[in-house]
């Protein structure tokens, strides 16, 4: 292997590591509108969710989606059908 | 709380006496033995700290069975992984160029390959249980 393979080895195998996750579409969702319908802070939320305060504030900001327990779990409490929270949108 | 009490009682008292043993044995004991009395007394206090703060233990369990931290810090290894995979090749590589001993490249090597393997039986097993 020369010098240049040896970095084009490197500069390619960089880039993908590098690359974000494709295919990944994150869920919209009206978490925060019914949350704060209810008078609920995230940190309380997320307490008796038992989740953590950071869950509750991805999820809103759209930056992660829930695990469909944790989606069961939020729209159990919140006495909801999950589709009324989350909302898919076909690409 | 109190398995791991005694767990940690358990680890400090074989710390010690690997210490004492160290004292005589030199060496190899002498470091065990600091590391065990270390993370002993350690877990212990954290055990007394949370038998007297449960509400901060139960916050703590939540950080830790949290989902998203969860996918975070597999994410986080996984990462981890690739890179040092990368840099284990490069590290061979270079080794080769520096004129290596060639026990140290093929052992290099023979690492990345046994993390190559480990992945295949993993994805394999993964595969058959989800």
């Amino acid at each position: 292997m020369t010098y240049n393979q040896v970095i084009c080895y490197a500069l390619v195998k960089y880039t993908l590591l590098l690359r974000p996750i494709q295919g990944v579409v994150n869920l919209k969702n009206n978490l925060e509108e019914i949350r704060k319908k209810r008078g609920l802070t995230q940190d309380k939320l997320a307490e008796l969710l038992q989740t953590s305060r950071q869950t509750i504030n991805s999820i809103e900001n759209e930056k992660y989606n829930p695990s469909i327990i944790l989606a069961f779990k939020i729209a159990t409490f919140f006495n909801m059908q999950i589709e009324e929270i989350f909302i898919y949108e076909v690409q | 709380m109190l398995k791991n009490c005694l767990l940690s009682l358990f680890f400090l008292i074989l710390g010690i006496i690997s210490f004492f043993l160290g004292i005589k044995l030199g060496g190899l004991f002498l470091g065990i033995g600091a590391g065990l009395i270390a993370s002993g007394i350690v877990n212990l206090f954290a055990q007394f700290f949370y038998q007297k703060h449960p509400q901060i233990k139960a916050k703590k369990d939540i950080e830790v069975n949290d989902e998203r931290n969860l996918f975070i810090r597999y994410k986080a290894c996984f990462k981890a992984y690739e890179i040092s995979k990368w840099f284990l090749l490069a590290l061979a590589v270079v080794g080769g160029f520096l004129d290596f001993p060639l026990w140290l490249i093929l052992s290099l090597l023979c690492i990345y390959i046994y993390n190559a393997f480990l992945q295949v039986y993993f994805i394999n097993k993964f595969n058959q249980e989800i």
